[in-house]
């Protein structure tokens, strides 16, 4: 059992808090992904999980065993750095066994657990190099090496893609999922990149300002943000956000004469002002349809299979709506836009969703 | 560049192409030449002529360097000049660099608090005169009213008081270790800066291994500064063969007591310029500086060709 369990953990520097009230768990053998912004605390909430960083309240258990007093090296971690921060004096073998050695670890072992890793790695041919005379995707992987072979129970991963070319980043992305695959370990890993969060997580943690936004699985939270900042975080681009007043039962008035007809929830009452959130895929040029918009195409982005139309509506807002084919508009041409009804977010005054849209 | 008889830079020609060259690089060769260059030149030149006892000067070949090294006359001072020397180099390079390691380990310390201040305070005797250094520990140590006696008096370590200035067996150690005092400062800013080049994850990867902040230093910083370490060990070795003025104004041109604290800068300042009733004697003293400039010519290309091609630097 590796389980991390986070229970109200707070983080504060003087008076700054950092981490506020962070409650998490990372199931045994999953992947669990924090993503946010920078500066929203996923990298201090994983030094603390590492022991790197001490924390202000609450507690932090692996496998079952708090560990909030323990360093580093008595948690049973492994961290690969951004950086990834190998010994630039040492070659690969040494990086790999630097801290075997150090906790007296039989030579045999060391030798038996360093082959077996760059076995998986393909590192074999680079034990004796340098770490500046290898590629930045062999420093990568001596990185991860270098967590392998100390065998913990928790992963954790700081941005380590972060350093790698476009191409490079989305091979090595690959590989991460198959080694998690591979060791069926438990694995922390903090990035910024949404996509990177969609393609590895099994639970995304969505953080914002020192808090946890939303916990959930990949598509739950595409498809039922709960609130404007998820919302907005997760899928590329952004969702569309409409500002609107409920003006009548079932009737929303986005400004500029735009009414919408859309049973609303429950909780809406005649008069709040919400937030209506679509996300571009699921809008569409045509003049028919439940929800209609109308307004003028600013500027037409093709892509080929797919491209976005930037679409100003008449009460000022720009929207963006995914179009297919290669539609014969040009700029400032007045358009019909079609909101999947299905796919319609309303968000109240506070952010928070009052409405999860059916998928 | 020129290429060709024709071409010059950007379709200059030949001529002002060179009259370009002459006005950036006339600055710096004219300063460089006349002083370094031909005071060093004129040096050697001079240390190859014999002084009469008329006053005229004659050529003499190598025999001044015979003499120093082989005539008694000379070569007791010399080699006891040279011998204290090394002396003096070593004890820098035993104490003031291995001090100035540890203190710039300790300053890089993250928990430190004060550390501006330390660092000031530290490396502000480096800021002051030397004469001032020299006059303010002549104090300290003197044997009549030196405030050290009374310190040692007052916790009962009377006994253990001596005159360090003035015993045979101590006068080289106690300046030594004064300058050392003096100049740790140099080392330890030099180290603290190649230090905090390394970045703060490697630190933290050798904490996630399991190495506690003293095996971190010395297993993962202190390999990463040997760069700086070396150079430092060059500055001090030319620094050290090039000492005259401490001494000077501790112990005198005689670096007394019996020339127990005797180096080549002192030799060489009696010898060129006359001290007391010794006149000065200008190819002889060429002589000796010849022979400085010889010893830390040979330092400094070992330092080069040997030392500094087996140091790994590494970019982070």
């Amino acid at each position: 059992m590796s389980e991390v369990k986070i229970e109200n953990l707070c983080k504060a520097y003087g008076p700054v808090e950092v981490l506020k009230n962070i409650d998490l768990t990372v199931e045994d053998g999953s992947f669990v992904v924090l993503v946010g912004p920078s500066g929203c605390g996923k990298s201090t909430l994983l030094r603390s999980i590492a022991g790197l960083e001490p924390i202000t309240a609450g507690n932090i258990s692996i496998g079952g065993r708090q560990v909030n007093d323990l360093p580093p090296a008595q948690r049973q971690i492994a961290m690969v750095f951004q950086s990834y921060a190998l010994y630039p004096h040492k070659n690969v073998y040494d990086n790999m066994a630097f801290g075997l050695k150090f906790a007296r670890t039989p030579k045999a072992e060391i030798d038996q657990r360093v082959s077996e890793a760059a076995r998986i790695l393909q590192l074999e041919h680079l034990l004796k190099r340098r770490p500046r005379e290898l590629s930045g995707g062999q420093r990568q992987r001596v990185a991860i090496g270098r967590a392998i072979v100390r065998k913990p129970q928790v992963f954790l991963f700081d941005e380590p893609l972060s350093n790698l070319d476009a191409a490079l980043r989305i091979n090595t992305r690959v590989e991460i999922a198959k080694l998690h695959k591979l060791l069926k370990a438990t694995i922390v890993y903090v990035t910024h990149d949404q996509v990177e969060a969609m393609t590895l997580a099994d639970k995304i943690v969505v953080m914002n300002n020192g808090r946890v936004e939303q916990t959930g699985k990949p598509l739950d939270l595409y498809y039922n943000p709960a609130n404007m900042f998820v919302a907005g975080f997760i899928g590329s681009p952004a969702m569309n956000f409409v500002a609107a007043k409920m003006t009548q039962k079932n009737q929303l008035d986005c400004g500029a004469g735009m009414k919408i007809n859309l049973p609303l929830p429950p909780a809406c009452k005649v008069g709040d002002k919400v937030t209506l959130g679509c996300r571009p895929e699921h809008i569409q040029f045509a003049a028919e349809g439940k929800i209609q918009l109308k307004g003028n195409v600013d500027i037409l982005e093709r892509l080929g299979e797919i491209g976005y139309a930037h679409v100003s509506l008449p009460n000022g807002q720009s929207i963006v709506a995914q179009i297919t084919g290669d539609p014969k508009v040009g700029n400032g041409a007045p358009v019909s836009l079609a909101l999947s009804p299905t796919h319609i977010h309303i968000f109240g005054e506070d952010g928070s969703v009052c409405s999860a849209a059916a998928r | 560049m020129a290429t060709g008889s024709d071409a010059g830079l950007m379709g200059m020609s030949r001529a002002s192409y060179l009259r370009l060259l002459g006005f950036f690089l006339a600055p710096a060769v004219i300063i460089y030449s006349v002083f370094s260059i031909y005071p060093l030149l004129a040096t050697i030149f001079s240390s190859l002529y014999l002084r009469q006892i008329d006053g005229t000067y004659v050529f003499n070949g190598l025999g001044n360097f015979v003499t120093l090294l082989t005539d008694t006359t000379w070569s007791v001072s010399f080699w006891n000049a040279m011998k204290n020397n090394f002396v003096f180099f070593l004890i820098h390079m035993g104490v003031q660099n291995p001090i100035g390691i540890a203190l710039a380990a300790l300053l890089s310390l993250p928990q430190l608090k004060f550390r501006a201040a330390y660092r000031t305070l530290i490396f502000m005797p480096t800021m002051l005169s030397v004469v001032i250094i020299g006059f303010t520990w002549q104090l300290i140590l003197s044997p009549l009213w030196g405030i050290s006696k009374m310190l040692l008096q007052a916790v009962g370590m009377g006994a253990f008081f001596a005159p360090l200035l003035g015993q045979e067996s101590t006068a080289l150690i106690t300046v030594s270790l004064i300058s050392v005092w003096q100049f740790v400062g140099i080392p330890m800013i030099l180290i603290y800066t190649a230090l905090l080049a390394i970045p703060d994850e490697l630190a933290d990867a050798a904490t996630v291994d399991g190495l506690t902040q003293f095996q971190t230093f010395f297993f993962v910083k202190l390999p990463l500064v040997i760069p700086a370490i070396g150079l430092v060990s060059v500055l001090t070795f030319v620094n050290n063969f090039n000492a005259f003025d401490l001494i000077y104004a501790m112990k005198g041109a005689l670096a007394g007591p019996n020339f127990s604290s005797d180096i080549m800068g002192t030799l060489f300042y009696r010898t060129f310029f006359g001290n007391q009733l010794q006149l000065g004697d200008a190819s002889m003293g060429s002589t000796i500086a010849t022979m400085m400039f010889l010893i830390i010519l040979l330092g400094v290309m070992v330092y080069l060709f040997v030392i500094q091609r087996r140091i790994q630097r590494y970019s982070f």
